[in-house]
């Protein structure tokens, strides 16, 4: 029991704690604390802005051509104003698609990458058009 | 000047969100055990599905208009309600101007606000919180 406390039996491998908190641990150990990092955060790095983000799941072969593969997920930021040449998700009349955003100075069109696909022009006076988001990041397993 | 926050239809929006094929749908949210209904979207409530009433008396208005029903699904209300939330002092610049009331509420202090700019203020709040989230103020 009491050799547990020193030899850490219950320790899970995680690192909640600093050298500071630990008084037994002092010397060179110390010295490094002041340099202590949390380690790379995958949200700090692709969230910019949280409140605003999605993960979706991909679904279907659209965009292949831009690295995006059926069941990789991508990283969709709502707050991002989609510009012309982005990936956007978009709801074209009750659908949720995933297409590069194309868009001339009176026309609209969605692109997707891959050759068994055609690119669609936006009527925007007869059809249910929106953008749902813009996508900033994907991620494929390999 | 304070300002309330109250998102619209709160639970319906967030079931929405990934279902564009709902959008200006009507759309009914039942309680727990779904018992009653408790969240109805503007177009469920215009046919005329009362709020808070059991489910079995509105089935028949369900049934008739063909009203798309969910289970209470807290985990995304608790997730979309965050968000919300989140956003609201990122636009004020300070957390302490907020006061989250509820789940779908929150009151605001906009005493910084001059007078002839809150109506724009308000607006631009609304704006941003329906870009960003699911929910409709």
């Amino acid at each position: 029991m009491e050799l547990e406390q020193f030899v850490g039996m219950t320790y899970k491998g995680t690192r909640r704690f600093t050298q500071h908190e630990i008084p037994t641990a002092n010397g060179f150990g110390a010295a490094a604390d002041d340099y202590m990092e949390r380690g790379i955060d995958l949200n700090e790095q692709l969230v910019r802005n949280k409140p605003a983000t999605f993960f979706m799941r991909v679904s279907g072969d659209a965009m292949t051509g831009a690295g995006i593969f059926h069941g990789d997920v991508v990283i969709v930021d709502r707050s991002i104003k989609a510009t012309s040449g982005k990936v956007i998700i978009a709801t074209l009349n009750g659908e949720m698609l995933i297409r590069r955003f194309e868009k001339t100075f009176n026309k609209i069109r969605l692109v997707p990458e891959t050759p068994k696909l055609s690119a669609i022009d936006v009527d925007l006076s007869g059809s249910e058009f929106s953008i749902w988001g813009v996508v900033t990041y994907v991620i494929h397993s390999l | 000047m304070k300002a309330i926050v109250d998102c619209n239809s709160f639970y319906c929006s967030c079931e929405r969100v990934f279902r564009p094929d709902l959008w200006n749908k009507p759309v009914v949210v039942l309680s727990n055990n779904d018992g009653c209904i408790v969240s109805r979207s503007d177009e469920a409530r215009r046919l005329g599905v009362g709020m808070a009433i059991p489910y079995f008396q509105a089935r028949p208005i369900i049934d008739k208009h063909g009203i798309s029903v969910f289970s209470s699904n807290y985990h995304l209300y608790g997730d979309m309600s965050w968000r919300v939330m989140e956003t609201l002092p990122t636009m004020m610049g300070d957390a302490s101007k907020v006061e989250v009331y509820s789940v779908d509420e929150a009151s605001m202090d906009l005493d910084h606000v001059p007078r002839h700019k809150l109506e724009d203020y308000s607006r631009h709040i609304k704006q941003t919180v329906e870009q960003w989230t699911p929910g409709k103020m």
